[in-house]
């Protein structure tokens, strides 16, 4: 089955191959819950990225069982599920931004 | 019952089916809980297409867990008979009952089922690495490789007639000499306990169902950078390979016999050998998804 995305702005073909990447940014700057996930998602898009808010929660589990998450439920306040990047999801990021970065130069060199 | 508990209620259902049980399963409808306390009109998505795509998203990762702890199980396994036989060489000189001639025939099949279905295990998984969802029937022929194989090493562990070798052969026993002692009880406890242990990732495995269509490869997929010359070689027909690696077996253990002066034994032993791979091959070929 492959991730249903509704978008606002952004072609959903243009962003299924970069959901990881995304996930993995927002949760670099700290240690968020997935509510708080799909809410920085939202926000750092100014609204212009709209997940179905479920199949965040997929993507999450399958990142941590690849190792490039860490999570455990939160210690203060109301039990929740708290997601950090591990080592290696830091140096999936890292790798991940600078392929971004490659290619988005390329095709501007080409386009403009 | 609110709305938020009888969707709650739903996606647990519907994680179920699609495999997803125990600790995994509460933390999921725990995190969805947690999401709709923060926004009680939440749009969370279908919960039967949720489900599918934990499922589909673990699918891979699940597999390959199961596949690389059979494989570590089996080799721990492996390690342990083999410092057992080589213990109880030459078996030559020991005389074996008809009961313990076909235990050790068994443990001898076993063995090789065993090492084929949990080499190839780790070979498929190896070639998934960094691959996204995967067909359910790749996972489902990930998980059979890894039960297959674990099934086997057990009944090697259990079928090999240790105790009539003690008897028979005591003085060739070079760790623990005497037929009473524990190391092989223990030692086949701990390769049993390994399986086991490793049995629980392969039941995971199983028991998920992802939904992702597509077929799965066969031998040629197995093989990673020898694929394009096997491929040549055997005109991309699985089969054909199958049997120019029976034929090579068949050799291979004559030229062994020849090389120790014995060249009937050898060349009777080839044909069984290569006899038993393609046996093996005919009835499980499709079934570990060797050939289609």
């Amino acid at each position: 089955m492959t991730l249903s995305i509704a978008l606002l702005g952004v072609e959903a073909e243009q962003l299924k191959g970069h959901l990881d990447g995304l996930v993995l940014s927002v949760i670099a700057g700290e240690p968020k819950h997935g509510y708080a996930v799909i809410e920085a998602l939202k926000t750092r898009s100014q609204g212009r990225l709209d997940l179905p808010e479920g199949t965040v929660y997929p993507a999450l589990h399958r990142l941590e069982r690849n190792g490039l998450l860490a999570s455990k439920w939160s210690q203060s306040g109301r039990r929740r599920r708290v997601y950090r990047l591990t080592t290696k999801g830091e140096r999936e990021l890292g790798m991940r931004r600078r392929r971004w970065r490659d290619f988005a130069t390329t095709v501007e060199a080409v386009l403009a | 019952m609110t709305d938020s508990t009888q969707y709650l209620t739903e996606l647990d259902a519907d994680l179920a089916r699609a495999g997803i049980h125990g600790a995994r399963r509460k933390r999921i409808i725990a995190e969805f809980a947690d999401h709709l306390r923060c926004d009680p009109d939440a749009d969370l998505g279908d919960p039967v297409a949720l489900a599918a795509q934990f499922a589909d998203e673990l699918g891979t990762s699940v597999a390959r867990t199961a596949a690389f702890r059979a494989f570590l199980a089996l080799a721990l396994a492996g390690v342990l008979v083999a410092v057992r036989l080589v213990a109880l060489l030459p078996l030559q000189a020991v005389t074996f009952g008809t009961r313990d001639t076909v235990a050790l025939l068994i443990a001898a099949v076993a063995g090789q089922v065993a090492f084929v279905a949990g080499g190839l295990g780790l070979l498929r998984a190896l070639q998934l690495r960094g691959r996204g969802a995967i067909p359910r029937q790749e996972a489902a022929i990930l998980a059979r490789r890894a039960g297959v194989g674990l099934a086997a090493g057990a009944v090697t562990l259990v079928a090999f007639p240790i105790t009539q070798s003690y008897q028979a052969q005591s003085g060739a026993v070079a760790i623990g000499s005497h037929p009473t002692n524990l190391w092989w009880p223990l030692a086949s406890a701990l390769g049993l306990a390994a399986l086991a242990l490793a049995a629980t990732a392969v039941v995971r495995a199983a028991r998920l169902r992802p939904q992702a269509s597509g077929r799965a490869g066969d031998l040629l997929a197995d093989l990673g950078p020898l694929r394009p010359a096997l491929a040549r070689i055997s005109g991309g027909s699985v089969n054909r390979l199958a049997l120019a690696l029976g034929a090579g077996l068949t050799i291979v253990v004559a030229l062994t016999g020849i090389a120790a002066g014995d060249p009937y034994d050898g060349i009777l032993r080839g044909l069984l050998e290569g006899g038993a791979f393609l046996g093996a091959y005919a009835v499980l070929g499709r079934y570990l998804g060797i050939r289609r």
